[in-house]
């Protein structure tokens, strides 16, 4: 959800063409991308506990599905600018974050089967 | 069976461990020191890991390296050492000292990722509980490099390349394009001005000159210096370096003057601005001395 922002944030949603101004609390889906102008901030909350708040002239999208060969699922790419993440509680909650260059991963351990 | 990302990571490397060859006239020491970047410690570690009886190694021997995972023991001691030095004294900071030096007798054994866990554990112990939120920070900058700086709470975990890197708070890691994480070195704690106390006043007898004798400044040392610089402004600036904690200035004119210093890593990164301390030269009043009672 995009949950609360300053200035000029845009969202573009997957099956669309044009970026269009984000409204508080207005709910983000799969392959959304969501955009903040100079100036600008926006907070985003996960489902899974998890808040991201983006600086000025940042571009994320949220839990790409089309993700890269051999790099699992993450809840959101960062394609550039910055993020602030918080995680209330770790031993609960988790967030993964994909970059173009490394993926970053908090919260509950990541255990493979 | 289960493995942590960690896990699977070393696993991967450890397939491709590098090697080096011994040259004629080259020791042991000299051979860690150029790779490890530690002559005595390195050796150590060198013979445990090729299983070497002593430092005497004949040329020609091909010995392995350590690969990736040492770097991450040394990333998980560094924050460790660091966590348990600042911890209040107590039990817990007893019992994460004594985990910090089996992490490290682990390290000189060339037991990385059990070195990582001890270290791990020394950390936990005498950091905040785990109630306190996670944050950190991801910037990506045009050129798509990555740096995550951990904030606060639980170390979060930077992959790349195969490689996993912890990253504890206060640390940050980079990651460029087609390389593994890099730990990038944090800017050491400001160091604190001791002597001469802030605002002292310090009485000379000015030398034919007029200038004051030598004074030394000192300085409380910082654990990741590697130098210091001080900076120095009043009737005569100064900006200068000093390798250890205390700098002889030299003779100076009477008036106020203001000095801080700044201390420098190994990897140039510098600390803010220690607080701004102040003393004042003064010089003695001259003693007149007169011959004779009589003017002529």
């Amino acid at each position: 959800m995009l949950a609360t922002f300053t200035g000029e944030v845009s969202v573009k949603r997957e099956a669309g063409d044009e970026w269009f101004a984000g409204a508080e609390r207005m709910d983000l889906f799969e392959n959304d991308k969501v955009r903040t102008a100079r100036s600008a901030t926006a907070q985003v909350r996960f489902g899974n506990g998890s808040t991201v708040t983006m600086a000025e002239d940042a571009l994320i999208a949220i839990a790409e599905t089309r993700s890269v060969p051999g790099r699992g699922r993450t809840d959101l790419t960062v394609v550039r600018g910055r993020i602030d993440a918080e995680l209330e509680n770790s031993a609960t909650d988790s967030l993964s974050v994909a970059t173009p260059t490394a993926v970053v991963r908090a919260g509950r351990e990541i255990v493979f089967q | 069976m289960t493995y942590t990302a960690k896990t699977l990571a070393v696993l991967l490397l450890a397939a491709s461990a590098p090697e080096v060859t011994v040259m004629p006239g080259e020791t042991l020491v000299q051979i860690a020191k150029r790779e490890l970047g530690d002559g005595k410690g390195g050796a150590q570690e060198l013979r445990a890991l090729n299983g070497l009886q002593s430092d005497k190694v004949a040329p020609g021997t091909v010995l392995k390296l350590p690969g990736p995972d040492r770097g991450l023991a040394q990333s998980a001691l560094k924050a460790a050492r660091s966590a348990v030095n600042k911890a209040v004294g107590g039990p817990q900071k007893d019992r994460a000292n004594e985990r910090v030096k089996e992490a490290e007798q682990l390290f000189r054994s060339a037991r990385y990722p059990e070195a990582s866990k001890a270290a791990d554990e020394a950390w936990a112990l005498v950091s905040k509980g785990p109630l306190e939120p996670t944050r950190f920070e991801v910037d990506v900058a045009e050129s798509g490099t990555t740096k995550v700086v951990a904030k606060s709470g639980k170390p979060v975990r930077v992959e790349a390349q195969g490689v996993v890197h912890p990253v504890y708070p206060g640390q940050e890691v980079a990651v460029e394009s087609g390389k593994p994480p890099e730990l990038v070195e944090a800017a050491p704690a400001a160091p604190t001005g001791l002597s001469p106390k802030s605002g002292s006043k310090l009485p000379f007898k000015p030398d034919d000159t007029g200038l004051s004798p030598e004074l030394k400044l000192y300085w409380g040392p910082v654990n990741e210096a590697k130098e210091y610089e001080i900076e120095l402004s009043g009737p005569r600036n100064m900006s200068v370096k000093a390798t250890k904690s205390e700098f002889t200035l030299p003779p100076l004119p009477a008036g106020r003057y203001r000095w801080s210093i700044r201390a420098v890593g190994a990897a140039g990164t510098k600390s803010e601005p220690s607080e701004l301390s102040s003393f004042e030269l003064v010089a003695d009043p001259l003693k007149l001395e007169v011959k004779g009672a009589e003017w002529q």
